[in-house]
């Protein structure tokens, strides 16, 4: 059972979770740029969490299926069309033997979910499928490669045939103004209180040298302490503060280690946030509490069993 | 022994935190990250996700339905100085090896060589001397897969890194910044100064199951002409 891929897109990634306790050689964890859409597309097929996906960045994406399956869609809206019929975001769809499906550059949001009963077929690379492009590690080939046009994607027939769609309540609204929460760690306390000023009092906009990595915003220059900081080890949604003054969010495919201050993180969640947004997105931050970010991860944790 | 009092433990997000041991490094340190590295693991069990140790610091991520970060940072503010007292010195004498990294200096390759010239006002064969001459840590491996944390330098090759990080450092590149020097092991944006290239593969290295390069292991690099670094595989190619 398989799907061939016509039209890969600018850049279509395997991702499951990510790659989980090999941070201390030097591997990072990468998963989906948006965990909420990953987690959405999995759950609508009852598929367990870690399952691999398809992350499609910005289309255009077009499939061949081979075999009947079914599929959920979830994260930014493609604009989908199954044999030229439109079809819902956010929701399953059963496919026949011979079905086109086709996204469209996305109209909001930067990142679409496509997943399918039971997963992608993939060896996992140090226990995940999700693919590393920097480390080359994981993806269909174990390298690190993007999905190409012609790859085929495998996966195990099923007789599953769900009708589910996220409760319109949940589905996010990519293009409301966003503003993530600061949560005050790592030298938050070596910045001026003018520079603290600066980062939460002020629109940030993403700048075109964002990718999985990190996310570079314009904006006023927010100063940075003083003094060489010895590298340690980097949290998920950790804003780093160049020299420069300009703030960098390190997300999925960051470094584990790095030596720039950093004015504190966003939550993994607000990350998820952040992972849609494409460049010239424009943003803000503001304080937040520790108790708010564990709260909200431990609600998304219970209700998608990770 | 480090005072107690330099142990700081720091909730980072949701769902990670940060144990401090001072900001400076020396292996007395190191070998302090590297006890309570086993600690955290005997403490917190399935609980602990993975573990990232540094020159002077361990970050955790933990699982927030099974160990709330709030409670274990508390947990290991009171728990901490004793558990570290009670863990065996077995990372104090572990067998440290010590492996030879071959090095092309040439500006060609290191393209910062000249840069680092005018500011630590030293001949370009005063810097190789003095990198070569050090017998390096490894006090982590991390920011890329294989990516050595090697300290420390000598003090007369110390400089803060660039303002604006390059956005592409090719494999192989032997740099410094500030008291650390490493080979990037694979291509990847970074900040350091460039001063050569090696043509050993330092993931390979590092994932050799036998003679693998470790944290605790030692590492000093010999400076070798074009030739040798052809011969060995390296590629010369200038940054562009």
């Amino acid at each position: 059972m398989s799907f061939t891929i016509k039209k890969a897109g600018p850049l279509t990634l395997l991702q499951d979770a990510g790659r989980f306790g090999f941070q201390h050689i030097g591997i990072g964890v990468g998963g989906p740029a948006d965990e909420r859409a990953f987690a959405w597309a999995n759950h609508l097929l009852s598929n367990p969490y870690n399952t691999a996906t398809l992350e499609i960045t910005l289309g255009p994406f077009e499939l061949l299926a081979n075999a009947a399956t079914q599929i959920a869609l979830a994260g930014a809206d493609m604009a989908a069309t199954l044999n030229g019929k439109a079809i819902a975001n956010w929701s399953t769809h059963t496919l026949s033997a011979g079905d086109t499906l086709f996204l469209y550059p996305a109209k909001q949001g930067l990142r679409a979910y496509l997943a399918v009963v039971g997963g992608f077929h993939c060896q996992p690379v140090f226990g995940s499928c999700s693919t590393a492009m920097r480390e080359k590690l994981g993806g269909l080939s174990g390298q690190g490669a993007a999905i190409k046009s012609g790859d085929s994607l495998e996966f195990t027939a099923s007789a599953q045939r769900l009708k589910r769609q996220v409760p319109p309540d949940f589905i996010p609204d990519y293009t409301a103004p966003l503003s993530l929460g600061l949560l005050p760690s790592y030298q938050y306390g070596q910045f001026t209180n003018a520079a603290l000023d600066v980062f939460l009092n002020n629109e940030f906009q993403v700048s075109a040298e964002s990718n999985r990595m990190g996310y570079r915003l314009n904006g006023p220059a927010v100063e940075a302490p003083q003094g060489e900081l010895v590298s340690e080890g980097i949290s998920l949604g950790a804003i780093q503060i160049t020299p420069a003054g300009q703030p960098i969010v390190l997300l999925q495919d960051r470094q584990t280690m790095g030596g720039y201050p950093k004015i504190g993180c966003i939550s993994a969640l607000d990350a998820a946030r952040l992972g849609q947004c494409r460049p010239g997105s424009r943003l803000r931050f503001y304080l937040s509490k520790m108790e708010d970010a564990i709260g909200e991860r431990e609600r998304f944790n219970r209700f998608f069993g990770v | 022994m480090l005072g107690i009092e330099k142990v700081s433990v720091e909730v980072l997000s949701e769902q990670t935190g940060i144990i401090y041991f001072g900001n400076a490094i020396s292996s007395e340190i190191s070998n302090q990250v590297l006890k309570a590295d086993q600690v955290l693991s005997t403490l917190f069990g399935e609980a602990l996700i993975d573990t990232i140790p540094a020159y002077c610091s361990l970050h955790f991520t933990l699982n927030p339905l099974r160990l709330n970060i709030l409670s274990a940072c508390a947990l290991l503010r009171e728990k901490l100085p004793e558990l570290l007292a009670q863990q065996d010195s077995k990372s104090d004498s572990q067998l440290s090896r010590t492996h030879i990294i071959p090095v092309f200096y040439h500006p060609d390759v290191g393209p910062d060589l000249n840069d680092v010239s005018v500011q630590a006002g030293l001949s370009i064969e005063q810097i190789i001397a003095l990198h070569t001459a050090n017998v390096y840590r490894v006090y982590a491996i991390g920011f890329a897969p294989g990516f050595c944390f090697l300290g420390s330098l000598d003090p007369q090759l110390q400089l803060p890194r660039r303002d604006t990080p390059r956005t592409k450092v090719p494999a192989g590149s032997v740099a410094i910044a500030a008291e650390q020097t490493a080979v990037y092991p694979c291509e990847t944006p970074g900040g350091w100064h460039l001063l050569g290239r090696t043509a050993v593969d330092m993931l390979a290295r590092c994932q050799d199951q036998n003679d693998g390069i470790r944290v605790g292991d030692t590492i000093q690099f010999s400076a070798i002409t074009r030739n040798e670094f052809l011969k060995q595989g390296g590629d010369d190619c200038p940054l562009v």
